[in-house]
């Protein structure tokens, strides 16, 4: 789907409090597959849809939260020239060399942005050994489980100065805002940055704690599995934020919901097809309830406050 | 085969030392749980996992067992060696007596959210 060189954020890895309980919900109720575990203890995921190595790692820790986010670029050429780009940007970039603590994954240029969260970016990942068919491909291999959970889609950030961030996205990543929400005074709330055609790729909103994280999500085919990742949230008494409703923003169809550490996962379908060169849609903060809960259009204090 | 449904647990009452209001809670059940469940007490939101901070109180007198890890970024040592708990991560062992402390929620007011949110999370 990527437009840019940019191709989609392909891992996360995220702090969680109990690791048996939390992995037990991203493998048997989002329905990610456990694909390795590291020599310190961390466990890689992978949807069933994914190609790539992994796209989850969870990190037993005594907070919960997000570590670091990794985008793949297109080649080794644009990885050396985003490097360079974000070094003139002003971030001070560092080196984890290949196979070294993400498995399979090659050589990865990190850094922090001044929202406080660590990005990172690497052109070159191994193929999973279990990873979707492309000879005469079936629609699966194995049945998808749970809340059958088709990628790891967009995540959203909390932190400082994000009119920076934005402008750090758009000139070195290459990415572009289909969306974005403005404070009365005209200072940027919130921003919708995408890659591709998705609405986003990941978003920020304002905040003044650095490297917060409000939600991960993950892509389902259609409303009717949004329907069926509610009947998992009652079935094993998930604690719901809201939902399921649409979003204006994006236009997705949506539940937001907490895992067992305390991270909110959203589950989301549908959106609209993003393009660079459509008019930027632009959102009064006052307005903003109805472009998050469209169905509702009203405030919901727990969804902007609450984050890890 | 009899169900004894939860005739076999223990029930203890809850209180909020803040509003006097009283609410039950089985042995079995985490207590933010028990406040949801029943509607009253001071939290009406939270992620259950011990991970947001929004469920800190202090437990002025009572037992409580904890049995899930809280977050080290919301409960540090001390406070913790000081009866402050996060209520979605520990379960009764004797009737309770809950007051309110400031939240990092509480101590946010100052960024921009607060002011399209009103300040009306429910703490
Ligand atoms: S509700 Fe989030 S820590 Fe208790
Ligand atoms: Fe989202």
């Amino acid at each position: 789907m990527a437009l840019n060189k940019l191709l989609r954020p392909g891992l996360i890895q995220l702090r969680v409090l109990d690791l048996d309980k939390t992995l037990n919900f991203y493998k048997n109720i989002l329905g990610l597959d456990e694909v390795c575990r590291t020599s310190d203890g961390r466990v890689c995921l992978k949807t069933y849809d994914e190609f790539d190595h992994h796209s989850v790692t969870l990190r037993l820790a005594d907070t919960a939260g997000f570590d670091y986010a990794a985008f793949k670029v297109d080649s080794p050429e644009t990885l050396e020239e985003m490097k360079e780009k974000t070094i003139k940007f002003g971030y001070a970039v560092d080196e984890v060399p290949a196979n070294s603590n993400q498995p399979g994954f090659g050589k990865r240029y990190g850094f922090t942005i001044c929202t406080g969260h660590r990005f990172e970016i690497y052109c070159d990942v191994e193929l999973a050994e279990k990873g979707p068919q492309i000879k005469n491909p079936d629609i699966w291999t194995t049945p998808p489980r749970g809340m059958r959970a088709i990628r790891l889609d967009h995540f959203l950030l909390y932190g400082p100065n994000i009119e920076e961030a934005e402008r750090f996205c758009k000139e070195v990543f290459g990415m572009y805002s289909p969306e974005v929400c403005n404070l009365p005074d005209g200072k940027r709330l919130a921003t919708w940055l995408t890659s591709s055609n998705k609405p986003h790729d990941f978003a920020f909103v304002e905040y003044d704690k650095p490297g917060k994280i409000h939600h991960i999500g993950f892509y389902l085919e259609n409303w009717t599995d949004v329907g069926n990742a509610a009947d998992w949230m009652a079935i094993h008494r998930l604690k719901r934020d809201i939902g399921p409703t649409r979003h204006a923003i994006t236009r997705g169809q949506t539940i937001y919901f907490w895992e067992p550490s305390g991270n909110r996962i959203e589950v989301y379908s549908g959106g609209y097809t993003a393009y660079p060169d459509n008019p930027l849609r632009i959102w009064d903060s006052d307005m903003l309830w109805r472009g998050l809960f469209y169905y509702e259009g009203e405030m919901l204090p727990s969804f902007l406050e609450i984050v890890t | 085969m009899i169900f004894l449904g939860d005739m076999t647990l223990l029930k203890y009452d809850i209180t909020v030392e803040d509003t006097g209001e009283t609410f039950v809670c089985h042995e079995n059940e985490f207590i933010l749980n028990a406040m949801l469940r029943r509607g009253n007490g001071p939290i009406s939101h939270g992620c259950c996992g011990g991970g947001c901070g929004v469920c800190k109180m202090r437990i002025v007198s009572g037992l409580v067992f904890i049995e899930k890890r809280m977050s080290a970024e919301h409960i540090t040592r001390e406070e913790r060696e000081n009866g402050i708990a996060l209520l979605c991560c520990v379960k009764p062992r004797s009737d309770i007596v809950l007051t309110r402390v400031t939240t990092t929620h509480e101590l946010q007011r100052a960024n921009p959210l607060t002011a399209i949110n009103g300040g009306a999370l429910k703490l």
